[in-house]
């Protein structure tokens, strides 16, 4: 059990981090990520569908899906929210995510610093961590 | 483990795997709008954060 749901963290923490380090689209990387992406759809059909794409490929608009901030602000309010919901899971329940993992290497230093704050404190921070997260999709406009 | 739920709706236990539920949706629903080169659904895009905002509300945020 314990085990499952340290699995279930890694999980989430290991998209987490590919999703920071890959998809996180600025100004500045989206030429790379743009000639990243071409050169995958020039692969060969078979090998295509081995990474689970649509056959049909075609550019998204870049346009906010709620007309409220840019996209680049959407998406970067989005991945806020993302990460204040990381918290307040991990803060609930800190004991069993501190794997080294998670400690050494979730970019929110706070959050490895869960394990260490008294529980009232860690019901504190999960709880304005959450409010937070929500006051963040209201500003997006969802 | 804290006993005591975060905004008194649920007990702890229910309200965390609530939140799990959020951050796996948060997750899957940031990859679609991160991928920016695909066609994706953008009212499905819509419809899944108007869902997560849904089930913030359901726990009581």
């Amino acid at each position: 059990m314990e085990k499952e749901k340290h699995r279930k963290a890694q999980r989430i923490y290991e998209k987490f981090q590919a999703d920071a380090k890959r998809y996180i689209i600025t100004k500045k990387n989206e030429r790379r990520i743009e000639g990243l992406f071409m050169s995958w759809t020039a692969k060969p059909r078979l090998e295509l569908e081995s990474y689970q794409l649509p056959k049909k490929i075609e550019f998204l608009p870049k346009q906010s899906l709620f007309g409220k901030m840019s996209y680049f602000e959407e998406q970067a309010t989005f991945y806020k929210f993302f990460d204040r919901i990381a918290q307040t899971v991990f803060a609930i329940e800190p004991l069993q995510y501190v794997g080294e993992t998670i400690i050494f290497h979730w970019p929110v230093r706070k959050l490895s610093d869960t394990k260490l704050l008294h529980e009232e404190s860690r019901l504190k921070m999960a709880k304005l961590a959450a409010i937070d997260a929500k006051a963040k999709l209201v500003e997006i406009g969802v | 483990m804290i006993e005591k739920s975060l905004f008194g709706k649920f007990p702890i236990s229910v309200e965390k795997k609530k939140f799990e539920d959020i951050l796996e949706k948060t997750s899957q629903t940031y990859s679609y709008i991160a991928y920016p080169f695909l066609l994706f659904n953008r009212e499905n895009i819509i419809a899944d954060m108007k869902d997560i905002k849904a089930k913030m509300e359901d726990i009581g945020v």
